[in-house]
This record gives C-alpha cells, sequence and structure tokens, in this order.
C-alpha cells in the first residue's frame, strides 16, 4: 500500500487579540458547523504568531471548511495569504 | 493582499481606482466615480437589494424586483449565528442562488464588512460558495459580466 504524505497548507491570518485564542476560536467553530471528526481530521494548529498575523496549518481536503469557518468567525478574524509551504509564505509576508 | 480585484465601498469623498461606491440615491449630477444603488427594502428601485432574511421575503422578490437586479446576501449576518442558524443560512443562500439564476437576478455574496477587520479573502468567499453548491469560477465570471454591464450602463464624466 502506498504511504501517502499528507499535503498541507499554510494560512496566514490576521486577529485581535491572543493568538491562541483565535486559533481555539476557529477550532471550536469548525467544530460547530462541520462537526467534531472534519474538524480532527483538519488537524488544525498554530505554527507561529508575529504581532497580530498568525500562521495556522491545516490538511488540504479541510481546507475549504477551514476557510469558511474562518470567513464566519465572530470577533472577526481575516484571511491574508495561503500557501503549500510556509516558506513561500513568509516570503510573501514579508 | 485578499484575493480581490474589485470591491464595493460607501462614498467618502476620496475616488480610488478598483472600488465600486455604494450610494444610497443617485448622484444629481455627473460623477467621476462608478457607482450601484443599493438599498435594503424591496419595494425601492435600486441596482442591488440587501436581504436578511430570504425565506421571508421570497415572494415579495418574484413579485416587485426587477430582472437585472443584484440581490445581495452579507456574511456579517452569518457571523453572529450559531450553527444551525449558519446552516440555515447556507440552505438560504442555496436556495437564493437558483432562484437568482431562474429568474435572471445576479446572487451577491458580501462580507458586509464594516471596517478592515471584517474584511474576507476571495478563498473564504470561494470556500463558502463551495459549501453551498455553487460553483465559484461560474458565479465571479455571471458576477463580472453583471457588473461590469451594470457600472457601463451609469453615466460617469
Amino acid at each position: 500500500m502506498l504511504n501517502r504524505r499528507v499535503k498541507r497548507r499554510y494560512v496566514s491570518v490576521v486577529y485581535t487579540g491572543s493568538a491562541n485564542k483565535a486559533v481555539n476560536a476557529i477550532i471550536r467553530r469548525c467544530s460547530d458547523l462541520f462537526g467534531s471528526i472534519a474538524t480532527e481530521k483538519a488537524g488544525i494548529r498554530l505554527v507561529r504568531s508575529d504581532s497580530n498575523v498568525a500562521i495556522i496549518k491545516c490538511r488540504q481536503e479541510q481546507l475549504d471548511n477551514v476557510l469558511a469557518a474562518i470567513a464566519l468567525l465572530d470577533p472577526p478574524v481575516v484571511t491574508r495569504d495561503m500557501s503549500g509551504s510556509i516558506k513561500q509564505l513568509r516570503r510573501r509576508l514579508a | 493582499m485578499l484575493s480581490i480585484s474589485k470591491v464595493g465601498t460607501p462614498f467618502n469623498g476620496k475616488i480610488h481606482e478598483c472600488v465600486v461606491y455604494r450610494l444610497k440615491k443617485a448622484p444629481p449630477s455627473l460623477v467621476k466615480y462608478q457607482y450601484l444603488i443599493v438599498s435594503d427594502n424591496v419595494d425601492e428601485p435600486a441596482d442591488i437589494l440587501t436581504i436578511s432574511d430570504f425565506r421571508r421575503i421570497k415572494e415579495k422578490l418574484k413579485m416587485k424586483v426587477k430582472k437585472g437586479t443584484g440581490i445581495e446576501v452579507t456574511i456579517a449576518l452569518a457571523r453572529k449565528m450559531d450553527a444551525s442558524g449558519v446552516a440555515r443560512w447556507f440552505d438560504d443562500i442555496r436556495e437564493l442562488y437558483l432562484f437568482c439564476q431562474s429568474s435572471r437576478r445576479q446572487f451577491i455574496l458580501s462580507s458586509g464588512a464594516t471596517s478592515m477587520h471584517e474584511m474576507v479573502s476571495g478563498p473564504c468567499l470561494d470556500a463558502i460558495l463551495k459549501n453551498c453548491d455553487i460553483d465559484p469560477h461560474r458565479h465571479w465570471r455571471e458576477m463580472n459580466s453583471w457588473l461590469e454591464g451594470r457600472v457601463s450602463r451609469k453615466v460617469s464624466v
């Protein structure tokens, strides 16, 4: 059986308050809207945060659900950019 | 930055390119900017009608809204809703889109942002459209041609 590498997407978001709170809010909203199984599959994690911009990662197959959850979040979190590699994303953010 | 080429904002006196201004009524004289008349009243003639509850005004929309009018739903409303409210909102969007397709009106999904922090990026709008079983490519293509047609009808200097 082929052991395929899981594809991820790195998403940079602009938030207010603390980065951990923002990521927890995204996870909670995603879980509310699409269920616990889909949210676990998404594997939403905070990669790094800098002032009010954070980079989160999630699995590509659940990206649409994660983006929809971000768009429907209150207080709002704005998606700035996304990429398949963190290096490319950081280059674009610089 | 947000993968959006054109935005609609209220007119604040400054003219920017790639911005279509949202006005409540037509300016009395010729203007140098692109604009659309926006209303939330079904009985008023407008380019864009903003609605909050499609189920409640569906019959009125059929009777009173002219063909070619844009019918706008804002994400800002859905932010405040709980999960079941959002699920119903998704269902309303799906139904509104089909209604617009069959009755030659333009479905518009907008952020409803009042500040930069409430803006919604292009990929997030696409994700919401996909969740409502709407093909984003088709939607943006239709939206673009509707917008160009609508704005070009307005006389500007």
